[in-house]
């Protein structure tokens, strides 16, 4: 509700202020809002959660991962706060296109029934085509416009034709209905069920349905793209695994044919990822490749959900979303190529110490919280013996992604150049410190972020 | 809460020097924490019963299983320790002295992984454990990298990094399959020990973990990433990653594999005679290369296939042996470091046959050099050879072969050393421009410490037995 609201106000903010700082601190305190909004539905208060019969639901884990992702979001809006007007319009248009798919994305916390799931996508992803394109006189900016576009229709496309299917033969688009009918390996409902979850997969970049993931994100501006990565991704996943943790597997068969999928999809996607994202010569793009790898990493929440895997998903999410966002600020204020990157230790010290935790925390490196957020995942779904393999794989495939993040490292740290320094405004230097200090105090007591969700919801 | 200390002090010290600008050298911080460090971890082992010297917290939960803060100084842990903050304490002195321009980042980053050093023989708790196993690597990794040598640095490092980052993953796998697999009560020591020794089958597991440590330590065939890191990077990181991460990885065997998996060590007879093939192997290239360094590297890999050997004869002396040679090793290889970096420094060479005739110009440094060489030959009355006795003794007791592999090892490191020494010392004069030159007092005082902990040790080795065994 807040959400849509704040969109609107953003559309119409463009006329009333004409200076870029009241925009930021209006997304802030909009942000604030939508986070007082979400805290007030989870404690239950009447006015703010409404009453619309299986349409919308309080799920405290939802919520929570919804209060996240608006914490990210905040993060990310202050962040680039500069970056905004970079792509030439009017920044509050942009602002506004960002608070409406916050608003699909408030619906995807909330939804109850397949139905109002669908509008909450489309509602998210209809104002990423239009941010994507955003650079209006830059090829690259539209062609990643309209390959997110079409992409984007193909798979919902799919998406409906799953919630039909499983519509025909459970009757109901009501999330408790399903989860009461016992499907088979033969029915209708098979088939809905699985289109439903390949369509998902191409909403979050995993691979084979991820070829769209490196080129639109690295066509859309920088600024914008670190919010296709981080915030989108994560609202993506959260839908994945609540859509999924409505199926309850009761087959045997089904059960082992599930396995075999994810297991596919996620070794297909961290072989791919990994190995396209070695070539790469810009460091954009090896970060588009990198996401997706990142993404067949939260996909070992989904062999068995349950409470722990889904707050292991959270954790992901949040160390994601701040060691992408700072990289990606970073992307802005350097070039995008390898080369652009050399010698970055003397030209900007506080960036490039940033820069390297959070590429150690992608890499998952202990005493960042990508560390954590790994072994977290991982162990979720190590309750499946023979998931060994699988994880042991992932482990080893994760060392060819260090060595391309090292490679960033080697260029800021170890080679020379002669550019110019860059300079960095007090406030930013000091949110990046923020944002890596969190980073490191998450990995070492992740704790942290559970007692922040269990003050919030008491 | 005393042990901590051992933790915090050069953490909080590293972070700082790393952090702050200052244009002065700042290295007796550095010094200071080292030294002041190794005066406390004397008077703990001196003056504490063990259990003040053991501290528990709990850490957080995941999916049932508990991890802890959980820190001790006991046995061969506590010799590592002690080992650790005397080479540490040393070199600080040596760096020092001596005036080397490093930058203030540099002591701050050697000091940073001291913490990891000092956290990984203190930590009981497997994850507690990998961590530190892991944060030890990143100062080195940027150590190397930013004051490395110029032509091999970038690559050398990159080899380094992701040799040692498979094997931390492939740990890591063991870990998660432990942790979510077995189901402990928690990651402490004691208690996953517990649910190992009820499951069955756990080779599969003990490879991983054994990969993860041989890459460290290193063994046969995993040590390929070694000399060309110990030929590139600086002289100090160079003793940091001889005296103190190979034995990382020997704590490691000792601490975690065998007491993890006992029933396995009798199934690791093949890895064993591999290990044996590497230290001969290992031996006869330190017999044929010129470089100094190289020489010492792989010196240095043979002495530890030996350890390593011994460690899985089964019976009490190899293994006490074992650990003696361990705490040893540290202090000969220290004294033959320095001793490299002086001739470096001073006559500029790094390889053998670009200087002779030493012994003429230089005999203090002859003198002490001769000396660490027979240490590292294990001559009686030297600490190695207490070590290597015992060592030897037992290999021959449990398998034949691996004596006969062990003491080829021993005879060829005679000749490789007494090869480097007689080429360096002896013979015409080579590269050596004064007539006579003058050892610095500081020197004579730091070399002669470490000449004196060898002999002392190599005639009353009680002291670290009683160390060890308490």
């Amino acid at each position: 509700m807040t959400s849509a609201l704040s969109g609107i106000v953003f559309m119409f903010s463009g006329f009333v202020f004409k200076n870029k700082r009241h925009l930021n601190i209006l997304s802030v305190l909009l942000f604030v809002v939508m986070i007082v909004s979400a805290v007030f539905q989870l404690k239950g208060c009447e006015i703010m959660s409404g009453k619309y019969p299986n349409m919308i639901e309080t799920d405290p884990y939802r919520i929570s991962f919804f209060i996240i992702l608006c914490l990210i979001g905040i993060y990310y809006s202050l962040v680039n706060r500069y970056n905004f007007s970079k792509p030439g319009s009017k920044v509050s248009d942009y602002f506004a296109l960002i608070f409406i798919s916050f608003t699909g994305i408030a619906v995807l916390a909330s939804f109850n029934n397949l139905i109002l799931m669908f509008l909450g996508i489309e509602i998210l992803s209809i104002p990423l085509y239009a941010l994507a394109g955003a650079a209006k006189h830059k090829m690259k900016s539209t062609e990643a416009a309209v390959k997110y576009f079409l992409m984007g229709a193909f798979s919902t496309g799919i998406m409906l034709m799953g919630v039909t299917l499983i519509y025909g033969a459970s009757g109901s688009f009501l999330l408790e209905n399903i989860t009461a009918y016992s499907f088979d390996f033969q029915s209708i409902y098979y088939l809905g069920w699985v289109m439903l979850i390949l369509s998902l997969c191409f909403k979050v970049s995993v691979a084979p349905m991820h070829f769209w993931a490196p080129d639109v994100y690295d066509g859309t501006p920088t600024g914008f793209s670190s919010n296709m990565i981080t915030i989108v991704k994560g609202a993506g996943f959260m839908t994945f695994i609540t859509v999924l943790s409505a199926f309850k597997i009761t087959s045997g068969i089904v059960a082992d044919n599930y396995q075999y999928l994810l297991s596919f999809l996620i070794i297909l996607t961290l072989i791919l990822g990994n190995f396209s994202a070695l070539k790469q010569t810009s460091v954009k793009r090896m970060l588009a490749y990198s996401s997706v790898v990142q993404a067949g990493f939260m996909m070992f929440a989904l062999f068995q959900i349950n409470e722990e895997s889904q707050n292991a998903l959270l954790f992901y999410t949040l160390s994601y979303g701040l060691s992408s966002i700072v990289l990606f600020y970073a992307l802005t204020k350097v070039k995008n190529e390898y080369k652009d990157f050399h010698g970055l230790s003397k030209r900007a010290p506080v960036l490039a110490f940033a820069c390297t935790v959070a590429l150690l925390s992608l890499a998952g490196i202990p005493f960042t919280s990508g560390f954590l957020a790994k072994f977290m995942i991982l162990s979720s779904a190590m309750h499946i013996p023979s998931n060994l393999i699988l994880v042991i794989a992932a482990l080893i495939l994760a060392v060819l992604s260090i060595y391309y993040y090292i490679k960033v490292i080697i260029a800021m740290y170890f080679r020379n150049s002669n550019k110019k320094k860059i300079k960095l405004s007090f406030t930013t230097q000091f949110l990046l410190v923020l944002g890596t200090a969190l980073n490191i105090a998450l990995g070492v007591y992740p704790n942290l972020l559970w007692m922040v969700l269990d003050c919030i919801s008491k | 809460m005393l042990l901590s200390l051992l933790i915090i002090l050069p953490l909080l010290a590293g972070l700082g020097l790393t952090v702050i600008k200052h244009n002065r050298s700042l290295g007796f911080v550095g010094t200071g924490v080292s030294i002041y460090l190794l005066i406390y971890t004397l008077f703990l082992l001196f003056t504490k019963t063990p259990v003040d010297l053991s501290i528990r917290f709990d850490w957080f939960e995941l999916g049932g299983v508990k991890t802890n803060i959980a820190l001790s100084l006991t046995g061969l842990g506590a010799a590592m320790v002690l080992l650790t903050n005397l080479v540490y304490a040393i070199l600080f002195i040596y760096f020092y002295t001596v005036k080397k321009n490093y930058s203030n980042t540099f002591y701050g980053l050697l000091l940073l992984a001291y913490a990891g050093l000092n956290g990984v023989f203190l930590a009981q708790d497997l994850v507690l454990f990998y961590f530190f196993w892991e944060i030890v690597l990143i100062p080195i990794y940027f150590l190397i990298g930013i004051w490395g040598n110029k032509k091999t640095r970038i690559s050398a490092n990159t080899t380094f990094f992701l040799y040692t980052i498979l094997g931390s993953m492939l740990m890591l796998g063991g870990i998660i399959f432990i942790g979510f697999q077995l189901k402990p009560e928690s990651f402490l020591i004691t208690d996953v020990m517990k649910v190992t020794a009820d499951f069955g089958n756990l080779t599969t597991l003990a490879w991983l973990f054994l990969i993860a440590f041989a890459i460290k330590i290193p063994l046969f065939p995993m040590h390929s990433w070694q000399p060309a890191v110990y030929k590139t990077s600086p002289t100090p990181v160079t003793v940091i990653l001889s005296a103190l991460m190979a034995k990382m990885g020997l704590f490691a065997v000792v601490n975690w594999l065998l007491n993890l998996f006992p029933q396995i060590c009798s199934q690791f007879d093949n890895v064993l005679y591999i290990v044996g093939f590497g230290l001969i192997y290992a031996s006869l290239i330190a017999l044929t290369t010129n470089n100094i360094k190289k020489i010492i590297a792989y010196s240095s890999v043979a002495h530890l296939a030996l350890i390593f050997m011994s460690l899985y004869s089964q019976s009490d002396t190899g293994i006490l042996g074992g650990y003696f040679q361990m705490f040893s090793h540290g202090i000969v290889v220290l004294g033959l470091w320095l001793s490299v970096d002086y001739m470096e420094r001073k006559y500029k060479i790094t390889d053998l046959k670009s200087i002779g005739g030493l012994a003429k110009a230089d005999p203090a440094f002859a003198v002490f050099f001769t000396f660490f060489g027979l240490a590292n030959v294990a001559l009686p009355l030297t600490s190695s050879f207490i070590g290597e006795f015992m060592m030897l003794n037992a290999l021959y007791a449990y398998n034949p072969i691996l004596c006969v592999m062990g003491c080829a090892g021993v005879i060829l490191s005679a000749a490789y050393t007494l090869r480097m020494s007689t080429a360096i010392l002896f013979g015409e004069q080579k590269n050596i421009k004064e007539e006579k030159i003058k050892f610095p007092t500081i020197l004579y005082v730091i070399f002669g410490i470490i000449s004196l902990i060898i002999l002392v040790l190599g005639i009353y080795p009680t002291i670290v037995f009683n160390l060890l065994q308490n």
